[in-house]
């Protein structure tokens, strides 16, 4: 070997070794139905990487259901452990940002909350401080069966449908044959319930997060018009009791079972892969004075526990940045980024998906009080299921559950 | 002669159909496990419920499991813990066992009580103290944590079956083993072991079991994917909102056959005759 | 493994000691063998029992962790015995594991005896019987959940099929029928354990015990109740303990399928306890509530236990 040849090589050997030395391992949760040899995520890893050569990021695909994501996680993050940083629910940030167990991030994110859509934003507040940056995010529409309205000959559901016409539909279509609704009733229907509370003007829980305020003229007025429906064994099917899945409701709107479900954008692709023989659209949820729909989705959050916040936030910062956009355009979401509507292909190319966009406008979020969760499975389903399954009066049931939150808030 | 082999064959054909009955019930969820690893996707969920494909039978899923995943390398990790667990468990139960069968050990049978307290809790509130400490061996997410939790919760069940077991095989036994010059243990071993082939094999099967389907330990200490197992492979097809039934079926078959053919292989250690006749004679 | 056991010095000193027959040794190389097991079983599970029984006395809500995690001493435990979902959750763990062991025994039994008999294909037959233990929890509860959906489900359209019912019934959606249909994927997947327990215990039965009675005339019941029963009592005590305790542990089939609704009809302790610490982030509840259920099953464990010791002298 040849002197100049031999340094170079010894160079370059010190140089790739210097380099991995200094690489920082940031080690990402990511759910598992993200993950893939060429998924987008990985890619955009890959591009954040060759940026950024000093931080190596570790993609650990997790499977998403909670017992096997977010439990784990408690447990780790309590433990002093676990990754150090993940992609999580929505509806876990409360809880996570009151453990202790994720960063506040309010500090990287001066001036930067702009950027992002309130509503999902919000869903990271918690006293003061927050705890993580939206990724992506989804509002509640309702698909429906076009060929069974026309051949019903009901007017096409539109932005300005009212709940009125809902009804007047949901009883046409349920013809014996077909249910004008389902929903995924293992839950009480709450999920499906919350935009109808909105849309009565109902306000779950007073501005300070310590008082239920659901029991009132409002929450009456929708959940009775609601549980009316849900009720009614004409219009929803029996099955709908232990549908927990959107599987199942996808499946039985492809059937003809259901002639209407309220659901995502998630949903379309689900639909479109069962090959419905028939037609169908997406609509705004139907109004009542006021609009409202429910948001959903997925925000990033940080460990405490981590030992690279540097390296970490960078990632953050670069994957919930403008390249947030492709890269939601490979999954079929939509990005928590203001602007996604105008820089996202999937939404450009696909009314279905506009609609469902417009709909974030007037989304919110559930109380982001970190005990909303056990006052909705405890306190809300069980009064639903008292409704549906044995025929309970709305009034008292309402009147139970408003004491029940109080309990839990206590 | 023949006449006779006849009727006692007559005699039994109730009961192998009973059997035959009996078998296939308990199989139905299974095969409708396959049969739905081989629908396609779009035949799955159908109202009216199509209980065969219909346009013909979908193999892809049992090859997308080898490339979709590590399904491959989930595959022989769980191997690896199963077997490392089932054979540190039989180990330590045979000894335990033949100490409880065989001494006259003060408190004997309160501390083969005792023994069983340690199932008496809910396992998901000892997964939190149990991280800790496991984080303090620094042996987080490594297979060493599970082979050892594994070990340790096969025990119980082991001790028990094996403690009964080499009850019922008379000690004189040994003690004309002794007499030919082996040692009390190696006696004791000799002599046993291949007469509580049946309880072994129990105990065999049931620690393979419980490592190969285990679940929430796995996925509490587990972080690295190319450690995971079986189960934790499995939940991966679980997605947020909607399930891969093809692999997750195809997977479940897959990760169900090779335990049945091992316990094929078995299971003649569970015949009558091969250990009963000898314990007397 | 023999080898290895000669090797150890326990033996050698034995062999010095003790040449004397006996049918029960001395006592001390008991110990010995008993230790290993012994000290894996207190390190890893006693330990963290001992940690969570510490958990207990203390008030530890994960989600205010600024008020620290003073001790309690026992108000865990007042609070949890209060609870009316303390009470209904005894009742129904009671029932499941009480459905839970005689459905598992009785099939259990019934299909050991079937298998133990000798005729062609009983390998097979006993392999097959093993599938339901063998598929992964998880899975083989989703399958179920599935077969039992209203809409989507096997059993209905079977059951329509038949004229049994006249259209798909949520099995698991009504609070009458949810607790049966439960049960029904928990005995099918239970019992192939204790059939292969029983059929081990079948083994240990000389033969000639069974042969003798028979040419002395004694049919199918008597040989059953005088011969079999006996010589497997130990067994089905073991089973017995053992079926109690997985069932009232088991926490995938109930909360897969219902997460103990609707409306608690199939909250078992199991159940509420893992709502106490994952929902209600509340751990020193949660343990007291494990405690708490830890003492009503030794009692169980402690009355079959006897059972055990006993049947054992009777041998």
């Amino acid at each position: 070997m040849k002197k100049p040849t031999r340094l170079l090589f010894v160079a370059a050997a010190f140089l790739t070794l210097a380099v991995a030395n200094a690489q920082t391992r940031v080690n990402v949760w990511i759910y598992e139905s993200f993950a893939g040899n060429d998924s987008p995520i990985s890619k955009a890893a890959a591009d954040f990487m060759a940026q950024n050569p000093d931080v190596e990021i570790n993609l650990i695909p997790t499977a998403s259901t909670s017992s096997a994501y977010r439990d784990p996680f408690m447990v780790a993050a309590q433990g002093g452990g676990g990754p150090d940083v993940l992609m999580a629910d929505i509806a876990w940030s409360p809880e996570f940002a009151a453990m202790g167990i994720v960063k506040d991030l309010s500090g990287h994110l001066a001036g930067k909350e702009d950027e992002f859509f309130p509503g999902p934003l919000d869903t990271l507040r918690y006293e003061g401080g927050i705890y993580g940056v939206p990724f992506y995010t989804n509002a509640l529409g309702m698909f429906y069966n076009k060929t069974a309205f026309v051949e019903a000959g009901l007017p096409l559901p539109d932005a300005d449908w009212t709940w009125a016409d809902f009804r007047t539909a949901v009883d046409t279509l349920s013809n014996g044959e077909m249910y004008g609704f389902g929903l995924e009733g293992a839950w009480g229907g709450t999920f499906e319930w919350y935009p109808w509370f909105w849309q009565a003007g109902g306000q779950l829980l007073s501005d300070d997060g310590t008082t239920p305020t659901f029991n009132s003229e409002a929450g009456l007025e929708a959940t009775r018009f609601f549980l009316d429906i849900v009720t009614n064994p004409r219009y929803v099917p029996e099955a709908a009791k232990t549908w927990k899945g959107w599987a199942e409701l996808a499946a039985a709107f492809s059937n003809k079972v259901i002639a209407m479900y309220e659901v995502g954008d998630w949903g379309i692709a689900m639909v479109d892969g069962m090959n419905p023989p028939f037609e169908w659209g997406v609509a705004p949820l139907p109004s009542n004075g006021q609009r409202a729909s429910l948001v959903g989705g997925a925000n990033w959050v940080m460990n405490a526990n981590t030992k690279v916040e540097d390296a970490a936030w960078r990632w953050l910062e670069y994957v919930t940045g403008p390249a947030v956009f492709p890269l939601m355009d490979g999954y079929n979401r939509v990005a928590a980024r203001r602007g996604a509507a105008e820089a996202q292909e999937i939404v450009k190319a696909d009314p279905r998906m506009q609609v469902l966009t417009a709909s974030l406008e007037f989304a919110k979020a559930r109380p982001t009080v970190p005990l909303w969760t056990t006052i909705d499975y405890d306190c809300l389903q069980p009064a639903f299921v008292r409704v549906i399954l044995e025929g309970a009066d709305v009034t008292s049931e309402m009147a139970n559950a408003e004491m029940c939150a109080l309990d839990v808030l206590r | 002669m023949a006449a006779a082999g006849l009727r006692r064959r007559a005699r039994r054909l109730p009961a192998m159909l009973a059997a035959f009955f009996i078998c296939f019930v308990f199989a139905i969820p299974f095969l409708w496990m396959i049969l739905t690893s081989l629908k396609l996707p779009s035949e799955l969920f159908t109202s009216p419920v199509q209980v065969f494909p219909r346009s013909g039978v979908y193999w892809e899923a049992y090859t997308r499991i080898w490339t979709a995943g590590q399904f491959g390398r989930y595959f022989w990790n769980s191997t690896l813990v199963a077997s490392i667990a089932t054979s540190a468990s039989v180990a330590l139960s045979v000894f335990a066992a033949i100490g409880f069968a065989r001494y006259k050990l003060k408190g004997g049978n309160y501390l083969l009580l005792g023994v069983l307290l340690s199932q008496l809790f809910p396992l998901v509130l000892l997964v939190p103290p149990f991280y800790t400490v496991l984080r303090e061996l620094r042996i987080l997410d490594t297979h060493l944590a599970l082979v050892i939790a594994y070990t340790s919760f096969a025990l119980p069940f082991s001790i028990w079956m094996l403690t009964g077991y080499f009850r019922s095989i008379p000690a004189e036994l040994e003690e004309s083993a002794m007499i030919d010059g082996a040692t009390r243990l190696g006696a004791q071993l000799r002599v046993i072991l291949p007469l509580a082939g049946p309880g072994i094999a129990a105990t065999v099967i049931y620690s393979f079991i419980l490592a190969w389907n285990e679940f929430l330990f796995a996925t509490t200490f587990i972080s690295s994917p190319e450690l995971r197992t079986l189960p934790i492979g499995l939940q991966s097809f679980i997605g947020q909102y909607s399930t891969d039934w093809n692999l997750l079926m195809a997977g479940a078959v897959v990760t169900t056959v090779p335990v049945i053919v091992l316990f094929v292989f078995l299971q003649r250690y569970l015949v009558a005759g091969l250990t009963a006749g000898a314990v007397k004679g | 493994m023999v080898r290895r056991g000669e090797k150890e010095g326990l033996v050698a000193r034995e062999r010095a000691t003790n040449r004397r027959p006996g049918r029960l040794h001395r006592s001390w190389p008991g110990y010995v063998l008993v230790l290993p097991a012994m000290l894996a079983l207190v390190g890893v599970i006693g330990y963290p029992l001992v940690r969570a029984f510490v958990m207990s006395l203390h008030k530890i809500i994960l989600i205010r962790p600024q008020l620290g995690q003073p001790f309690v001493g026992f108000e865990n435990y007042l609070t949890v015995l209060k609870s009316p979902y303390f009470s209904n959750a005894i009742w129904q763990t009671f029932v499941w594991t009480s459905v839970n062991l005689v459905g598992q025994l009785a099939l259990g039994l019934l299909i050991a005896l079937l298998l133990n008999s000798a005729f062609p294909g009983r390998g097979i037959a006993r392999s097959v019987m093993l599938i339901p233990w063998v598929i992964p929890s998880v899975v083989a509860v989703l399958t179920w959940k599935w077969m039992y959906d209203g809409q989507f489900g096997v059993i209905n359209s079977f059951l329509v099929r038949l004229g049994v019912i006249e259209k798909g019934v949520a099995w698991l959606g009504n609070t009458g029928t949810a607790m049966g249909a439960v049960l029904i994927e928990s005995i099918w997947k239970g019992t192939p354990f204790v059939l292969i327990m029983l059929l081990a215990g079948l083994q240990a039965i000389p033969a000639e015990l069974t042969d003798s009675a028979s040419v002395d005339g004694a049919n199918v019941w008597q040989r059953f109740r005088y011969v079999t029963l006996p010589f497997l009592k130990p067994t089905i005590v073991i089973a017995a303990t053992l079926t109690t305790i997985y069932s009232y542990n088991n926490f995938n089939a109930i909360w897969l399928m219902t997460e103990g609704g609707p409306l608690r009809a199939t909250e078992t302790l199991t159940i509420l306890t893992y709502k106490l610490a994952f929902r209600n982030f509340d751990m020193g509840s949660a343990t007291a509530a494990g405690v708490l259920t830890f003492f009503v099953l030794l009692v169980f464990v402690v009355v079959f236990g006897r059972q055990y010791v006993k049947s054992q002298m009777e041998f």
